[in-house]
């Protein structure tokens, strides 16, 4: 201790007292994220967004993901589902292949179908009519005790009942109001929106696949990505909604048009039409600003005898990437491919399509007697970056996934085992983190929950209700 | 009128995608088997393109405006896109 109490000496500290002494005190990068993320342990963590209650009125995939977000992250959100019916999405599942039953307490033979995942984790289920007059003021109630409200009707129709953003800031002028759907106010403002149409309209498919001389054509993803690229973006907007109350109080109205997403998330397309009138086009697998960084196709597959053409016939797919100077070198060294290095020293030499198509028709060549596994070997242990293109099945059994616990089985309080990708679309965060308490529960599931025990009404009203299918 | 069963794909082409513009316009565009013409009737894109050209930004296409005249092209290359031939 020094003489005088008011000086402080770094060695009177606690902590290091060098950096030499800071250094040997860390723990090693890996173990600190291990026990900083902890995943399997979020339910022992706070929630980010607790005491935040959100409605949500909405359908399918793209603006129910947006209100899922905020639940994953502790909001209390409530869902308004159709009384008896529910979400449209609910009688969807790939193939018609599984459904969880029930759906209802009126239709126990009748099940929500596996598409309705992953897009309303962690909410709370209120089934009501929003049309009948008595219930309006109902839905007003919930509005004044909420913090905002997603809808996806097409556009004026929530006006129209009084229910717009115009209406509902005068009940409550904290309350954030967000509108997701096709295209928004605009020339095409009544037009609906799918994912697919997303993808079509806003120039995302045709970018995607391979050009039309190797005989491609767009293509959308087969996932419905853009309703949950989209979904997320509005989550990104309302989170800065939230930001902006706390610093002025007021709420705010989001318009969402989905279109716009795929059209965001275009990159360098639309700069460089506007530039030089240069209209982008599909380069497949391969890829128009890095070479040699794209998809190649080998000869043997990896599980030859399988039965599944998954594992048979696609286990023949590598990513490789060696753009850089002397990763190329090493990749021309390695696959016998000397001359190209020859020719094409510079990346701006071999990022042209020409010489592209040269060297990926040999790197196929070089690849053709040989396994994904040879070549991702051979590769990576030349210090190149390579995976292999992994399908469902292999990305289940991947350590990594699992260990930090993006794909995990969720032990479902009503439905039981489900295997969940859900939660980490924010990443993993060591204070609040993200996390999957329930799937999804049947239509109406907490109406008692919410229209007693929040609001108040009796359980004679409610029971009244439900049986003039009002709720 | 040409016998059909003895053009060549590209000669077929030419007389079922008939294009908005023609050799008016000035372009040498229109002898090069790289240009992709706007087809008559398109309403969509606005009328001052002529086509796209599908070589000198390959894969990309570029845009050739009717009012910037291309009068001389490295890549050019003969072709029998010649549609008024018919």
């Amino acid at each position: 201790m020094a003489k005088d109490p008011r000086e402080t000496r770094i060695e009177d500290l606690p902590g290091p007292k060098s950096p030499g002494e800071l250094e040997e005190m860390k723990m090693p990068y890996e173990e600190y994220c291990r026990k900083a993320f902890d995943p399997g342990n979020e339910w022992a963590k706070p929630e980010a967004l607790k005491g935040i209650r959100w409605l949500s009125c909405t359908m399918y995939i793209f603006t129910p993901h947006s209100a899922a977000n905020l639940a994953e992250l502790g909001a209390d959100v409530i869902k308004i589902e159709i009384p008896r019916m529910g979400d449209a999405m609910r009688h969807t599942s790939p193939f018609n292949e599984a459904y969880l039953y029930p759906l209802h307490d009126t239709r126990p033979m009748t099940g929500t179908g596996f598409g309705f995942l992953n897009a309303n984790s962690n909410e709370r289920f209120l089934s009501m009519d929003y049309h009948i007059p008595e219930m309006v003021d109902v839905f007003y109630r919930l509005v004044k005790m909420s913090d905002g409200l997603t809808e996806l009707y097409r556009p004026g129709t929530l006006d129209r009942w009084k229910m717009s953003y115009r209406y509902l800031q005068e009940m409550n002028p904290r309350f954030i109001y967000v509108w997701g759907g096709g295209f928004g106010y605009g020339p095409k403002v009544f037009g609906g929106s799918y994912d697919i149409l997303g993808q079509a309209h806003a120039g995302l498919a045709s970018i995607t696949g391979m050009h039309e001389y190797m005989g491609g054509h767009p293509l959308k993803h087969s996932n419905w990505c853009i309703d949950w690229a989209s979904g997320t973006m509005i989550t990104h907007g309302i989170l800065a909604a939230i930001h902006w109350r706390r610093k002025t109080g007021l709420g705010t109205m989001i318009e969402f048009s989905q279109v716009q997403t795929p059209t965001r998330i275009s990159g360098y397309t639309f700069p460089l039409y506007g530039r030089f009138g240069i209209v982008r086009q599909r380069w497949g697998n391969w890829d128009t600003q890095l070479c040699v960084h794209g998809i190649i196709l080998c000869g043997k597959s990896d599980f030859p005898d399988a039965q599944n053409p998954q594992d048979k016939f696609d286990a023949r797919y590598v990513m490789v990437s060696a753009f850089n100077d002397p990763d190329f070198k090493e990749l021309c060294d390695i696959t016998g491919l000397k001359d190209f290095y020859g020719r094409y020293k510079a990346h701006k030499d071999r990022v042209d399509a020409r010489p592209q198509v040269e060297i990926y028709t040999a790197l196929e060549k070089w690849a053709a007697d040989k396994t994904r596994t040879q070549v991702v070997k051979t590769l990576t242990d030349a210090g190149i970056l390579a995976a292999p293109v992994m399908n469902d099945r292999e990305v289940y059994e991947c350590k990594h996934y699992r260990e930090r616990g993006t794909l995990r089985w969720l032990d479902d309080p009503l439905y039981g085992d489900v295997l969940v990708a859900s939660g980490h679309s924010v990443g993993m965060m060591t204070k609040t983190p993200r996390r999957t308490n329930w799937i999804w529960r049947p239509v109406g599931a907490d109406n008692v929950g919410i229209y007693r025990d929040l609001l108040g009404i009796p359980l004679s009203k409610i029971e009244e209700w439900y049986n003039k299918a009002w709720i | 009128m040409v016998d059909k069963a003895k053009l060549t794909p590209e000669e077929y082409l030419a007389t079922i995608l008939v294009p908005e513009k023609g050799r008016e316009t000035g372009h040498v565009c229109w002898d090069c088997k790289h240009l992709k013409p706007v087809l008559k009737g398109s309403k969509f894109p606005p009328a001052d393109l002529i086509g796209w050209c599908t070589m000198i930004h390959w894969p990309f296409y570029w845009c050739i405006t009717d009012f910037n005249v291309v009068k001389k092209c490295y890549a050019m290359e003969k072709g029998i896109y010649t549609p008024k031939k018919f």
